[in-house]
Parts: C-alpha cells; structure tokens; sequence
C-alpha cells in the first residue's frame, strides 16, 4: 500500500514538474534581466534587446505574454501594430522552436527568446525565470 | 515637396537590386505588411457631413445617411533591412479623399540609419508626431476606438513632412525615454485646394516607466492655404482695407502648436488623456482642446468611453458689409467649438481582426460648425448622433 502510495506521489510530482517553468534566454555574454526589463523589451517599449518570439499558433507565446506581460494575444498584437506601422520598430522574428531559439540567441549577443526551461543547455544563458 | 518625396522613393528602388547583390542578406530582408479598416457611419444631422478628416469632401449625414468612406481604408507597407543600421519603410494607404476618390497616397518613405544604439536619423516622408498616436492615427487594430477624437485630432491640416528627422533614446534607471526632433516641408490637398507648410519643425519628448507614458510636444508651422472659397475674399479685402487683408493672409501663416499626453496601461483597463493649445495666426484663430479616453478589458471584449472638446477664442472683426461678414464666417467654419461623448465596445473575435461598435454624442458650439463639413446655409448647430460599425485588421 506504502509503495503503490509512493509510486502515486511521485506520479503526480513527475507530471506537476512537467508542466515546466518559462525562461528568458540570452547569449551567454548577456546581463540578467528583471521582469519588468522583459515586459519593457517584449512589448517594443525599450530596445535595450532584440526580442524573438516562437509561432503564432504555439502555446508557449501566449503563455509567456500573460505571465510576463499581463496581456493577452491580441492586446500583444495592438502593440506591435502601433510600432510596425508607424516605423518605430518591427516585430519580433518568429522561430518554429525552442531549438532555432537557442540557435538564434546564441549567435546574437541582444537577441534574447523564450522557451521551456526543460529545453536550456549550455550553449545558452538564462536571464531570468517567468513562472 | 513633390520632387523630394519621388526621389527618396527612387533612392530605396536604387539601393534594392544593390543590397540584394551585397551578400546572403537571405529573403529576411524585405517585410511586407498591411492593415485595414471596413466601416460604416450614420449621423442624425441632416444639414452638415460628419467626415474622418479635413480630407474628405463628404461624408455620413447631409450628403449620406451611411458613409461607407468616413473609417474605411487600406494600408500596405513594406519594410527593408539593407544592414544592421540602414533600413527603408514606404507605406502607401487608400482612403476617401480630398478629390472624392480612393486612390493610393504614399504615407511613408523614409530611409532609416542607426547611428549608435540610441540614436537614429531618418530622412524621406516621415508623418508628423503632432499628439501620442498621430503616427498610427490610421491603424484601426492598434487603437481601441473607432477612430481618434477629432476635436484634437483634426486640428491640423499638416499630417506629415517631407524633411528629417532625429530620435534620442536613452535609459535613466527603469525609464525610457524619447527625444525626437524633426523638420520638413509638406503639401496637403483639401477638397476645395491645397494646404502647405514650408517648414514645418517640432521636437517631443516621451518618458515611459513602466505602464505610464508622458509626452510633450511643440510643432510650428509656417501654413499657406489655398483655398477656393477664400482667396477671392481675401482678394477682396486687399482693395478695401490692405491692412486687414495683410492681417489675414493664407500666405506663410505662423502656427504653433503645444501638446501633452498621459497613458496609463496595466494591462486589464487603460485610461489616456492628451491636451493641445493651438496659437494661431490670421483666419486660423487660437484653440485648446483636449480628451480623456478610458477602458477597460473583459477577456476579448474592451468596452471604453471618451469625452473631448474643442474650444476656439474667435475674435470677430467689427463693421458692416459683406467682406466682413465673409471674413468672420470663414473665422467661424475654420475654427470649429465642438465636444462630444463617445462610448464604445471592441470586440477581438479572431486573431489579428476586431470588430467595434461606437456611438458617438455631439455637442457642435453656437456660430459654429464643429468638426462637420458641408454645412447647409440653414445648418442649426445642436447635438448630433453617430453611429459607427468598423472592422480593424492587420496582415
């Protein structure tokens, strides 16, 4: 009983810790970030880095955008809209995956991107955890 | 104007097939884009059109119980990444216009350099930053009204510049801040002539921290307009009382402008005010004007509501006679009093599109004729419903 206990709770742990935090990468020359700093970068307000996103339809922007930004997808895209078309700024590079991100972010010392913090290796920096 | 404008679009036509050939730049380097607005308005004032701009010979009310003209438009742009520093926008946008039709107008065109990571200069057809969203007044999707209060956004017949421009960014601390500066030359075509500035300069200043943004801003304009209805009038005057017409010239008229805005946007509401003094000069008498707009946000619905005003220190001229009577109604068509009270609802229903339904309650002040164009002879002014419908999206 003890171990079918145990088995269950480590069950339930293993999925709870698969649902996995968010991550802010850079290039490992890169300073840390505040979340406010990548509120500020992900909504165009400061140019202080390159901002890259994954796809549209991939559940981790939306995600990332609520939890760093507090706005939803189309509020995210009014914003954008208001920079792009008015030459302030163009939106940020769209990448298939968490792979090109890091592929990316490593070969730019401004670019920074997001993704699953279960997919960080060393060939990148992680500024700053988005839970 | 006209040559500067076709050369800076030639320049960036010339720089393509050279930057195309500069190196595996890869097909990252051109972006188009576009966006849109479809929408429909109904005013109850039968006597007077309510229009979107100075720019649009009629609209919904005396000329069309529904105006399809008044919001609708189409904007395409196209960017280019020539290197890291030097970059190119052209944007061209169709709408009602001054000559009753649609046709493509270019917005935009510029050439971009990124001096230093903070500073940035730009030189072609650059829209003049005259209030906080006066550079995407047009881009429906990215505003959440219908379309901006025109007590303080139609207050200029100068909408953009053919010159230069220069942007200072700086951090101090958690603030941004914005220093830009510009000057330029422009010519507006109205429906009954032209307007045009010769030079047109400004600088503003903007300060973000966090979810608040403050701006100021001064323009000046040396305007001269020709107008059909007035230049005889103006004519007219010179052979009676050659110092009044002197007074009153539409030839090289100095018109400055200040301006000041806040916004306040968390997230879930919002709320954005901005104030504009206009010192004005002959025909074009001084104004103030301002609104305060605000709202909040129910999951992929954003009801909001805005009040603005427009006040207008109208000096009569004294005496008798047709001339002078002129000369005041045309002192009184140029600077309308008007406010109005808007309440509206956004709606997100699909990705990159909104739908918004707004009313709109105005209030057109005494001997005047607001921000309505084509008065009839036996227009009253009073409150004015407006209904509009619009679809914003972007692609």
């Amino acid at each position: 009983m003890k171990r079918i206990t145990t088995v269950l709770l480590g069950a339930l742990l293993a999925a709870g810790t698969a649902h996995a935090d968010i991550v802010v990468i850079g290039h490992p020359s890169a300073a840390a970030l505040t979340r406010a700093q990548v509120s500020d970068i992900y909504l165009g307000k400061s140019q202080g880095a390159t901002p890259l996103d994954q796809a549209e339809s991939a559940p981790i922007r939306a995600e990332f955008y609520k939890k760093a930004t507090g706005r939803d997808p189309a509020q995210v895209k009014a914003t954008w809209s208001r920079l792009v078309f008015s030459g302030k700024a163009m939106a940020p590079k769209e990448l298939p995956d968490a792979a090109a991100v890091k592929k990316a972010v490593a070969a730019d010392p401004k670019a920074v991107g997001y993704i699953d913090s279960a997919a960080v290796d060393a060939s990148v920096k992680v500024l700053v955890t988005i839970d | 104007m006209h040559l500067r404008s076709t050369a800076v679009v030639l320049a960036i036509a010339a720089l393509c097939p050279v930057a195309a050939q500069a190196g595996d730049t890869g097909p990252s380097m051109f972006s188009f884009s576009g966006f849109g607005t479809l929408g429909a308005v109904h005013s109850d004032e039968k006597k007077a059109d309510y229009v979107g701009s100075v720019f649009q010979p009629n609209g919904a009310g005396r000329t069309r119980s529904v105006d399809y003209g008044v919001d609708s438009k189409l904007g395409a742009q196209v960017n280019a990444r020539f290197t890291d520093k030097l970059s190119g926008v052209v944007q061209v946008i169709a709408q009602h216009q001054y000559d009753n039709s649609s046709s493509p107008r270019v917005e935009w065109a510029n050439l971009k350099y990124q001096l230093t990571p903070e500073f940035s200069a730009r030189v072609g057809r650059i829209v003049m930053p005259t209030l906080m969203v006066s550079d995407s007044r047009m881009v429906g999707y990215a505003n959440h009204w219908v379309r901006p209060p025109q007590e303080v956004y139609t207050v200029a017949a100068i909408t953009s510049n053919d010159g230069v421009d220069a942007t200072y960014r700086s951090q101090i601390g958690s603030a941004n801040n914005t220093l830009n500066a510009f000057y330029g030359t422009s010519t507006a075509r109205l429906p009954s002539g032209s307007a045009e500035s010769d030079p047109s300069w400004g600088i503003n200043n903007t300060v973000q921290i966090g979810s608040l943004t403050l701006r100021a801003g001064i323009v000046h304009t040396k305007l001269t307009l020709d107008v059909a209805q007035m230049n005889p009038l103006i004519a007219g005057l010179a052979m009676v009382d050659p110092a009044l017409a002197q007074k009153y010239k539409l030839d090289g008229m100095s018109i400055g402008s200040t301006t000041l805005g806040a916004m306040y946007d968390p997230g879930d509401w919002f709320a954005m005010a901005e104030f504009a003094a206009l010192r004005g000069d002959g025909l074009m008498a001084d104004s103030r004007a301002w609104y305060a707009s605000g709202g909040y946000r129910f999951g992929a619905f954003t009801p909001y509501v805005t009040y603005a005003q427009v006040k207008a220190s109208i000096e009569e001229e004294p005496g008798a006679g047709m001339l002078i009577g002129g000369l005041n109604a045309a002192k009184h068509l140029m600077n309308g009093v008007q406010k109005s009270f808007s309440v509206g609802m956004r709606w997100d229903f699909m990705p990159s599109a909104a739908l918004k339904l707004q009313y709109d309650r105005l209030d057109i002040g005494t001997n005047s004729s607001g921000r309505l164009t084509n008065a009839a002879p036996d227009f009253q002014p009073g409150k004015v419903n407006v209904v509009s419908v619009a679809v914003d999206f972007v692609f």
